[in-house]
């Protein structure tokens, strides 16, 4: 009896040894990313920029309480494995004035409490410091962009300032556009009333303006300089505010002759699509439909509206490269398109993909004549086959991946391939086609209880022999 | 060691090959696989994404492990084998860690058959294998200790319908009940499932996994031991 009782006395002893075991162990959380992509990891990219820094770097990540991101939590504790000094902070009242100077927005969430869902304003944005120096990240949702939003504010503090983008837009079409891109660099808008004046370090033309020379001369100068232009093209006139159909364009636009130099043809028609405007991004909870080519973080989706193919003619010394193509599930309609949604027309014979994006690099002819040599270096255009799915129109009741796309399409082209890398980090293809498959039906409900009957047949009867012996 | 084998290979044999073993075995896989084909096909899903097996996965394992235990029990009852164990020289461990160990052989013979509906999706998309491994893994590690949970409630409740009741509701809440955040999320496995659904593999849970193993045995073998005490 004793020899029992001291038995459970010992069982006692080791439970109460475990518990602090236990205890420590709960708060240290060790793990493997395991991820094909490995999303949970920080990349080599990202620990050579923070390596460079001799001196701590804070990073501070504003977090009200309500706010609720278990994965943003885990990828902010991998920064603090860094030569960083990575804190997780709740805002105090006296704290959020001097976070609203800074220019962290308070947004709106909706999360639960007790059970039911409650509004509440809060702060979830980064802060950096080095030195004397301060940039910020204003609001964070998405856990798979956090890395990438603290690499490109790193690069914004290693520059002293943000890059300058000029767009030219006379009218209002572009207001999202120039108010996100605003966060993250210095946007110049301009028009043939206010013209450029400077070559900016990048460019952004939509085609939907009668340029003055002056301007038509400052865009050609940027070409010529090695300044990185986006061209947004439209192949057939569209502007719903005013017509149901899409017709052809009058006259041609100079933008249009200017591509022909180039071998870019923005064809006279539309593609339709019935995966355009549900191309979702990855993200945590959302699905992707999509055959797109090409797919960015941080942002859920990218609505491809009212696209033109875009074809290529080879010139020498200029490459070419589709960037971003239709779906495999697209068709082309030519003149007079009904903009309207029509749900029931679904083509039997789909012709896509088709190009939507294409980059051409190389030394570009200029259209004007320049005296100095300098202006001919090698230079990059990007051409999208549509002016409206970075427009307002668009934007306004859609998501904002497209100006995700086109944000990380400039930096890519500014030369920070290796954020553009990060950004892509978390990208795959997880399309499946299990349509007219007939292996799961064979393997799981035909050989496995094939498999398992037989075996137990073979068991059995080995047992009855083993008795009856 | 001998004793333990001596009287896993009774409980095995016993499980193995009664009717209620025999039909988990054959229909957890089936009922898990025509869930999963039935729902791809109809909601003509073209994402390469098994989050909803693994859903469903858990939810079959609280219909299953306490039927499962409740049978081992019952065929203990029935032949008068636990009488027998109590007269013979086993320790309330060896008796503890075979009866668990041959569920375990039972739910990884089941397991190995549902792994067969992932093996033959995979090569119908380009599906996250780290993640699908973690997945796996975690479903394993909670299936491992819901049985014992479950011998752990059958020894402390005689009553073996109270018993199947208990664990099933115990199953449910720490399995299903999805808490985020706090000390109820610490204790439910669900809570610790959710680094292994993300494709992570964390260390810290695997211990909660184990630790909830290791005690639900211990105090199993305790119970046992007061019993004898009586």
């Amino acid at each position: 009896m004793m020899k029992k009782k001291e038995e459970l006395i010992l069982f006692l002893i080791l439970i109460m040894m475990m518990l602090p075991v236990f205890l420590i162990i709960s708060k240290t959380n060790i793990y493997f990313d395991l991820t094909d992509n490995r999303e949970y990891s920080i990349s080599e990219f990202t620990e050579d920029v923070l390596s460079e820094y001799e001196q701590p770097l804070y990073i501070t990540w504003w977090k009200s309480e309500e706010f609720k991101s278990p994965q943003l939590e885990i990828i902010s504790s991998l920064f603090a494995k860094l030569p960083v000094i990575s804190t997780i902070r709740n805002p105090g009242d006296d704290e959020k004035d001097r976070l609203r100077e800074l220019g962290f927005p308070e947004e709106q969430i909706e999360y639960e409490r007790a059970g039911e869902l409650t509004q509440a304003l809060v702060f979830s944005g980064l802060e950096i410091r080095y030195l004397n120096k301060t940039v910020i990240v204003p609001f964070l949702v998405d856990p798979l962009s956090l890395e990438y939003q603290i690499v490109e504010a790193l690069i914004r503090l290693e520059e002293g300032g943000k890059k300058t983008i000029a767009i030219f837009s006379d009218n209002s079409n572009y207001t999202i556009m120039i108010s996100e891109l605003t966060k993250n660099f210095n946007v110049l808008s301009v028009s043939n009333e206010n013209p450029l004046k400077s070559i900016p370090d990048f460019l952004i033309v939509p085609d939907v303006m009668d340029f003055s020379n002056e301007n038509l001369f400052a865009i050609d100068r940027s070409i010529q300089s090695g300044s990185p232009v986006i061209f947004l093209c439209d192949g057939l006139d569209i502007n719903p505010q005013l017509s149901d159909y899409a017709l052809p364009f009058e006259s041609p636009s100079i933008i249009h002759q200017w591509l022909e130099g180039y071998g870019i043809t923005v064809e006279e028609s539309l593609i339709s699509d019935r995966n355009s405007l549900s191309l979702a991004f990855v993200s945590e909870n959302s699905q992707r439909f999509s055959n797109y080519d090409f797919w960015f973080k941080g942002s859920d989706r990218f609505d491809a509206l009212w696209s033109s193919p875009i074809s290529t003619r080879s010139i020498e010394g200029l490459e070419k490269k589709v960037l971003l193509k239709s779906s495999e599930l697209s068709w082309l309609k030519e003149t007079d398109v009904d903009l309207r949604p029509q749900f029931e027309e679904e083509a039997d014979d789909f012709t896509g993909p088709y190009p939507i994006a294409v980059e051409v690099k190389g030394e570009f002819q200029p259209l004007f004549q320049y005296s100095e040599d300098s202006y001919k270096t090698d230079g990059t255009i990007l051409v999208f086959g549509s002016s409206l799915s970075f427009s307002d129109v668009v934007q306004s009741s859609g998501s904002l991946g497209n100006l995700v796309y086109i944000r990380n399409e400039i930096y890519r082209l500014l030369g920070y391939d290796n954020l553009y890398n990060i950004a892509l980090l978390s990208d795959r293809e997880n399309k499946m086609d299990a349509s007219g498959q007939i292996q799961p039906f064979v393997i799981n409900l035909v050989m496995y209880p094939m498999l398992i009957i037989s075996l137990y047949i073979i068991l059995l009867s080995k047992r009855k022999k083993s008795r009856s012996v | 060691m001998t004793k333990i084998f001596v009287l896993y290979a009774k409980d095995l044999r016993q499980l193995f090959f009664s009717i209620t073993g025999f039909l988990s075995v054959l229909l957890f896989p089936i009922l898990l696989s025509s869930w999963m084909i039935f729902i791809v096909h109809i909601s003509n899903s073209k994402q390469a994404d098994l989050s909803s097996f693994f859903a469903m996965y858990s939810t079959m394992i609280i219909l299953f492990i306490p039927v499962l235990t409740l049978k081992l029990w019952i065929e203990d009852n029935k032949y008068k084998t636990d009488e027998l164990i109590k007269t013979l020289p086993f320790s309330e461990i060896n008796i503890i860690v075979s009866r668990f160990s041959a569920l375990l052989t039972i739910f990884s013979v089941i397991f190995a058959g549902t792994l067969l509906f992932p093996i033959s999706f995979y090569s119908l998309g380009n599906f996250d294998m780290g993640k699908s491994f973690t997945n796996l893994f975690a479903l394993y590690l909670s299936g491992a200790a819901s049985i014992a949970l479950c011998v752990f409630i059958s020894t402390l409740v005689s009553g073996r319908i109270i018993s199947w009741i208990l664990s099933t509701g115990a199953l449910l809440f720490l399995g299903s009940v999805s808490i985020s955040g706090g000390f109820l999320s610490f204790l439910t496995f669900s809570g610790h499932m959710e680094s292994f659904s993300r494709g992570l593999f964390s260390l810290r849970d695997v211990f909660y996994f184990a630790a909830v193993i290791i005690f639900s045995l211990l105090l199993s073998s305790k119970i046992i031991l007061l019993r004898r005490w009586r």
